[in-house]
């Protein structure tokens, strides 16, 4: 008895959605049972390491990204779609003639159902204003009608467009998105498209904006209860910040000077560390409006 | 409902085998299973424990009584806790030594800590099964798993050729 001892069906299948997704395209072989699992895996992350990059024989570097975008779509060709709960592209190091646009739709079509927790997708520098992603997607009818809330608790975008827009729907009204952080970096997104879409996300904890260059304001709405840590890097165009986060506990700012820089008429926190690389107007918006609306405020780190 | 001491309840948990285990009911609740048994007033006397028996429930119960005190009654894992480093460094090397065991308890023990809902339980005996499959060959992987390989040998083929690149 003791030597054959199985683990059963459902263990298993938690076991196989912990292994790296190499150690499991390489298990599928053990058995049939194994290529079900493998067909169904949770995690799809296609980036330079997952997909051991390093290992396999090349002639030459450009073939890399060849490599990449190939492998994915081996891969996600191949899945059932059931059950995926991450899916990140880095597609970052691919060069423009290895993406196939209308492949990656078709994938994104195909895996980002109500189910997913963890999306992103990362494409070289030259797509930031050639290709969108499909906002549409994340607002599917299961969603929008309440019937599978949408667990996405994390998004990141890279070098491309992204374009939240409002829409006539009345259940959208009372939306939320699940969504806990939320990365852009050099992405194709207006102010007004961030403030929309910033709305609805009550449950964020942490917004990071790098490079985008299309944002001249940035609004933070007050329903962002949540949120605790603001990013934001080299968006050029970028002139005003104003936030309505009452929770803001860091705040980190690199870029342009600012015309003008606000944190709101209230804010909760007990503790809030600012940096940014214009101190003097930090410290000059710090000192004179700090005080009056933080009164809670314990720490201060500038 | 057994009590030992003033402020401590107790629980009495029975294995299938006939053995009898008081622990004290936040040792008992690490499990959600059961502390969800003892929320919903399903505990009066002693919990029958299902299919563990009782060498493997002793083993499930020492990993609890370990556990307790950095886990807190909230159930939270261990992770999230704000015990000092050391306390987690010496946690981690008990862990280490309560994993060496055969793979036939190690088997039994997962399946404890899936039925007994015990997440860091299930997390370490899981971790020791993923560290073989990612440190074995195939060959190895079936006879650990006692899995026969049920492909034709052309399909064995094919899906080789398709995850060839996971050998490398």
């Amino acid at each position: 008895m003791i030597s054959h001892i199985e683990l059963p069906e459902d263990i298993l299948r938690h076991i196989y959605s912990l292994l790296t997704m190499r150690d499991a395209a390489r298990t599928t072989c053990v058995s049939q049972r194994f290529l079900h699992f493998w067909r169904c895996f949770p995690k799809l992350v296609f980036n330079p390491e997952t997909l051991a990059v390093g290992r396999q024989p090349f002639f030459r570097g450009e073939d890399r990204g060849k490599y990449i975008f190939r492998k994915a779509q081996e891969v996600l060709e191949n899945h059932s779609g059931i059950g995926v709960k991450t899916l990140k592209l880095h597609l970052s190091t691919c060069c423009k003639k290895d993406i196939d646009t209308s492949l990656l739709a078709g994938w994104l079509q195909a895996f980002v159902k109500p189910g997913i927790v963890d999306l992103a997708v990362l494409l070289p520098d030259c797509y930031a204003f050639e290709y969108s992603f499909p906002y549409s997607l994340l607002l599917n009818d299961d969603v929008a009608n309440s019937r599978m809330p949408s667990v996405l608790k994390s998004l990141y975008l890279s070098s491309c467009g992204f374009h939240p827009t409002p829409t006539d729907d009345p259940r959208m009204l009372a939306f939320s998105w699940s969504l806990s952080r939320l990365r852009l970096c050099k992405v194709g997104v207006t102010g007004n498209e961030i403030w929309f879409f910033l709305s609805s996300c009550f449950s964020l904890e942490r917004l990071d904006l790098s490079n985008c260059d299309m944002i001249t304001y940035l609004k933070i709405p007050h329903v962002l209860r949540k949120l605790k840590t603001v990013w934001v890097r080299m968006c050029r165009e970028l002139g005003v910040i104003e936030s309505h986060a009452l929770k803001l506990s860091t705040f980190s700012y690199e870029g342009r000077r600012l015309s003008r820089f606000t944190l709101g008429d209230s804010l909760e926190t007990e503790e809030l560390d600012m940096h940014a690389a214009h101190m003097q107007d930090m410290l000059q918006y710090a000192g004179s409006n700090l005080p009056s609306i933080a009164p809670n405020l314990e720490t201060l780190v500038l | 409902m057994a009590t030992r001491e003033a402020g401590k309840k107790m629980i009495m948990l029975k294995s299938p085998d006939g053995m009898e285990f008081e622990v004290e009911e936040a040792v008992a609740m690490e499990s959600q299973t059961i502390r969800k048994m003892i929320e919903d007033d399903c505990a009066d006397t002693a919990i029958l424990i299902p299919n563990i028996n009782s060498k493997i429930l002793s083993r499930v119960i020492e990993y609890c009584n370990k556990h307790v005190p950095t886990t807190g009654a909230t159930g939270a894992a261990a992770s999230d806790t704000v015990a000092p480093a050391a306390l987690a460094e010496d946690l981690k090397i008990w862990d280490a030594e309560f994993i060496k065991v055969n793979r036939a308890t190690r088997f039994n023990l997962i399946q404890a800590a899936s039925y007994l809902n015990i997440k860091g339980l299930l997390d370490l005996t899981s971790q020791t099964t993923i560290d073989t499959i990612s440190d074995n060959s195939l060959e190895e992987i079936r006879s650990f798993l006692s899995t026969k390989n049920d492909y034709l040998p052309e399909e064995e083929q094919t899906i080789r050729r398709e995850n060839q690149w996971a050998f490398q």
